[in-house]
């Protein structure tokens, strides 16, 4: 196992922080990629262990949620609202404009690692399709001509 | 603290909410919902911090509705009603903050409308100014809100959604208050019972049955939980009410846990919502802080308390038993039914499960009473049903109507009708779940039946407009691709059936499909529904089954041409050109020659 | 005989019942000699009934909501009647080997399950893809007796029989049914063309291993199609 002790004690703190150990193991999976950024192999199997649950228990859970990721992200995360309003509004232009000035496919991340592109269920606000999200801002009515503007704001 | 501590506590709280709505000093006030944000009232935000010059308290409340005009800021000066500005830039904010909150007098050239009298149905702490501005037309004259009824909505983008105080000055938690001391549980199932509410994340079961079948499990834990995982593309009327009233969803799950006996609530709430997680924990934590949850709720021997479950991103988990499966620390697949949640749900428990908009109702039911309730709707259809009215119509967002109202006027006379004056083709309700209703039927009154008999659902309240322009076929191949993505994988019919029959789809609409893929598609279609294990799988086949019925015509088009003249083809030519023709809405062409290509 | 528990009363197929409570409509089903399919329910390992793979589907006829449920977690209920025949039974119990064949590659030959294949038996019980015994057999590749002039009815039979005949080196007599399956029918004549093999004879060894009718007749037609 090649994870620091550091990281060791920020899985213990995130284990000891939750209210009901029962119900936690998503609840510690998103805190721990919350923290990391993206779900290693190692962290599964510490955790397993603490939870006192098989890593491939974890690993079940960790795949089957879109919300997890088990590879290293980008620095910004651009999500593509893939709601019914988006789409009527033709949110597949923004799409493969994205695609295209990124270089990258969905759910990859550039080159420089500047950023990771992922298609996001419905993100409830169609009455501003189509929609994007970077990071935790929201952009609506988006345009394929202002994309550039927006990233330029994302170092 | 004695109960009549505990009511004059509230009641003292109440007046200091009223006071923070309508306070003696101007106020400015900004649509602080993700659409709002969304639509750039961040920086407004900034430019009105920076103001001095006038003495002034600034208040951010939830989303009203009026999605389409974001960004919205308001102004309200000691005595008179709020004035709504629409679709506020950063100039004209400059411009209204100079001649209205500094000035004194509305900009009428901007003005959108003006809150005189109170929007929703609630009596204790409803709005009602004496006098008006002349030249702003009220909320009430506006098509948008004329035939509203505002229950689940009655606080969204009124109250500032932080503020405990702003609930109560407007009725809130009185209904719990009167529940927990007047009244025992099975008074409360009776009184739901009594109003026929019906649950609206969809399934649309009887609340008060539900409820009654929870009380009558046996058991000493047993859990109370708040659907909150809206995943249906195009729907978000639960969204507005978990970020602009989320004390409503609290008040709900108190008095639904005392009536049913519950011990632990959560409240699942989706993670691609993280306003809503965040004025959740907040509201969780003033209730705690003011003897609304945890032990002696209100002074009583009634223990309940919520925790906030963030789902992680599956449709599938808005489905009962897969709810219940990723609480327990599972991947959220299904489980057959009986045994029913009810009689074992959460760890065995006898579990309940609500959707947000009909707990955020129950408060008024018990207010108002039951039969008032039951007064309202159609036959078998009572209250009213919040509808994200979205897609290629004039004004979209967020609208609460009695049931019984008619499609036309949702779509017509509320939303203006479609963009850019298109010819209206279809609405589509319900969600993935759901179907495809076209114009013939635009005067059905809207009802769990009505909707049925057409082949659609009513669902969480997602009503999407097509224009001529749309492609029914890429509608259906839409929505079932969303569905197959989500499938937990579970079960054969949903598992493989989604992807055979989005293989057809994909086919007709590229236009290599024959003759005998409608047979096998529509057979196809009808397995899926019939054996599926659940509700994902069960209801996947319907958009392909209500397009197949109203536009057959479509889908051999596709065959027998080879394409269609709408937005397959159109996508087709715009991929090809951008980014340079990014902005330019692509040309209409002739019908494609057969064998196109994407 | 059921030390003081109330029996309760169910009906399958018109057929009353008497079973006791906890158990499922597969269970008292199977107990009775009713066959319901199964692929992924183990009665060795009864904690895992998961009502996954569609196949153990009976219809509610009365005494619950109507539609097809999967027997395996069906519980009994006192009233309640099901159908294992019903149409919509059958439909759905087809598509679902419908669908799974459409998934899978029927590798039989180094498959450890070959021979013994409920999969294969359900294709067969829908008439789905036969597979001739060529598929499972072992002497596919190297050693096919038919290439060795060792008139072996495989091509025509029907697999899944769990016998050894073609693994030790015996021909394949047909005992595991002829095949009325088409595309298996025209596997056979193409085969037998291949190795040389007249219709005549083929059909009279069919006759003295006492094949169907039908057998015989979807052979005839089979054989004429490819010239055989």
């Amino acid at each position: 196992m090649t994870m620091k002790p550091e990281d060791k004690k920020i899985l213990d703190d995130i284990v000891a922080g939750v209210e009901d150990i029962r119900v936690a193991k998503i609840e510690v999976l998103q805190k721990t990629q919350a923290k990391f950024g993206y779900l290693s192999q190692d962290h599964l199997i510490y955790l397993a262990e603490k939870l006192g649950t098989s890593m491939t228990d974890l690993y079940g859970i960790a795949t089957f949620y879109a919300q997890f990721t088990l590879t290293p992200p980008g620095k910004h995360l651009i999500q593509i609202c893939e709601g019914t309003a988006c789409h009527v509004k033709s949110q597949n232009r923004i799409r493969e404009h994205l695609r295209e000035l990124l270089e990258i496919d969905v759910g990859q991340t550039t080159k420089d690692k500047r950023f990771s592109l992922k298609s996001v269920r419905c993100l409830g606000c169609c009455g501003l399709s189509p929609v994007i999200m970077v990071d935790e801002e929201t952009f609506g009515r988006v345009d394929p001509s202002q994309i550039e503007g927006i990233l330029r704001k994302f170092e | 603290m004695t109960s009549t501590d505990i009511k004059k506590k509230y009641e003292e709280m109440a007046e200091a909410g009223m006071k923070r709505l309508h306070p003696d000093k101007p106020k400015l006030i900004f649509g602080y919902g993700t659409c709002g944000l969304a639509a750039g009232c961040g920086c407004l935000v900034d430019v009105a911090k920076e103001l001095k010059g006038v003495d002034h308290v600034t208040s951010h409340v939830g989303c009203i509705g009026l999605c389409h005009i974001e960004p919205l800021v308001d102004v309200q000066l000691p005595g008179m009603p709020r004035v709504t500005y629409a679709s506020v830039d950063q100039e004209k904010l400059k411009v209204i903050i100079e001649k209205h909150l500094k000035g004194g007098q509305p900009v009428k050239e901007l003005a959108y409308a003006q809150l005189a009298t109170e929007l929703s149905v609630i009596k204790k702490g409803a709005i009602n100014y004496q006098k008006k501005y002349d030249g702003i037309p009220t909320y009430q004259e506006l098509p948008f809100f004329k035939k509203q009824m505002r229950i689940a909505l009655r606080n969204c983008g009124i109250i500032d959604p932080e503020s405990l105080e702003e609930y109560m000055a407007r009725g809130g938690y009185r209904a719990a208050y009167k529940a927990l001391h007047g009244m025992t549980p099975e008074e409360v199932i009776e009184d739901v019972t009594v109003s026929n509410i019906r649950g609206r994340g969809g399934a649309g079961f009887p609340t008060g049955t539900k409820w009654g079948f929870c009380r009558g499990s046996k058991g000493d834990v047993k859990y109370l939980i708040c659907n909150a995982d809206e995943g249906d593309p195009g729907a978000y009327a639960n969204r507005a009410v978990l970020e602009g009233d989320p004390h409503s969803i609290i008040e709900g799950m108190v008095i639904g846990a005392y009536a049913m006996g519950a011990t632990k609530g959560y409240i699942y709430v989706r993670a691609e919502y993280p306003l809503a997680v965040q004025r959740l924990r907040l509201a969780i934590k003033q209730a705690r802080q003011h003897c609304i949850l945890g032990t002696n709720i209100m002074g009583t021997d009634f223990s309940f308390d919520i925790s906030i479950f963030e789902g992680a991103g599956a449709f599938v988990c808005g489905e009962e038993t897969a709810l219940i499966a990723s609480i327990e620390g599972k991947r959220g697949e299904p489980r057959p039914r009986p045994p029913f949640p009810a009689v074992s749900g959460v760890f065995g428990k006898p579990t309940n499960i609500n959707n947000v908009e009909t707990l955020a109702t129950i408060p008024m039911i018990l207010q108002r009473g039951g039969y008032w309730f039951a007064s309202i709707g159609t036959e078998r259809s009572k209250g009213t049903k919040v509808f994200s009215l979205v897609g290629k119509i004039k004004r979209s967002g967020l609208v609460e109507v009695p049931m019984g109202i008619s499609l036309g006027v949702i779509i017509h006379e509320m939303g203006g009708g479609m963009l850019d004056d298109k010819g209206f083709k279809a609405v589509q309700t319900g969600g993935p779940s759901g179907g495809c209703i076209p114009e013939n039927f635009l005067e059905t009154e809207i009802d769990y039946e009505s909707l049925k008999k057409l082949g659609s659902i009513m669902g969480s309240g997602g009503m999407v407009a097509l224009d001529e322009d749309t492609c029914m076929v890429d509608v259906a191949k839409f929505f079932l691709n969303f569905t197959s993505s989500e499938s937990c994988g579970k079960c054969t019919p949903c598992r493989v059936g989604g992807k055979r029959m989005l293989d057809i789809l994909d086919k007709i609409s590229k236009g290599t499909g024959k003759k005998e893929d409608l047979v096998t598609l529509e057979h196809l279609a009808i397995q899926v529904r019939d054996a599926s294990l659940c509700a994902l799988g069960g209801t996947s086949p319907n958009p392909v089954l209500t397009t197949l019925r109203y536009f057959r015509n479509e889908y051999e088009e596709h065959i027998e041409k080879g394409g269609c003249k709408n937005t397959c083809k159109k996508r087709g030519a715009s991929k090809v050109a951008a980014p340079s023709a990014a902005g330019k809405a692509p040309k209409k062409t002739d019908v494609p020659k057969k064998g196109v290509s994407k | 005989m059921t030390g003081g528990k109330k029996l309760m009363k169910i009906k399958i197929d018109g057929r009353e019942l008497e079973c006791e409570p906890g158990k499922t409509v597969f269970d008292v089903a199977r107990s009775n000699g009713i066959y319901i399919p199964t692929l992924c329910y183990n009665p060795m390992n009864d904690s895992k009934r998961l009502g996954a793979c569609r196949l153990c589907v009976v219809e509610i006829m009365e005494g619950g909501r109507p539609g097809l449920q999967s027997s395996c977690t069906l519980p009994v209920s006192n009233g309640l009647g099901v159908s294992t025949t019903s149409e919509p039974v059958f439909q759905a119990r087809r598509t679902v080997t419908e669908l799974l064949l459409s998934e899978h590659k029927l590798d039989c030959v180094d498959c450890p399950k070959s021979g013994d294949c409920t999969f294969v038996r359900q294709c067969r019980d829908y008439d789905l893809y036969g597979v001739p015994v060529c598929a499972e057999c072992p002497r596919q590749k190297d050693g096919c007796l038919l290439a060795s002039g060792i008139l072996c009815l495989g091509p025509v039979t029907y697999a899944g029989c769990k016998a050894i005949c073609t693994r030790t080196g015996g021909r394949c007599t047909g005992c595991n049914t002829t095949s009325v399956n088409k595309d298996v029918l025209k596997f056979g004549a193409e085969t037998f063309k291949r190795f040389g093999y007249s219709s005549e004879k083929v059909l009279e060894a069919m006759e003295v291993f006492s094949a169907t009718t039908p057998g015989k007749e979807g052979f005839k037609n089979a054989a004429k199609e490819v010239g055989l």
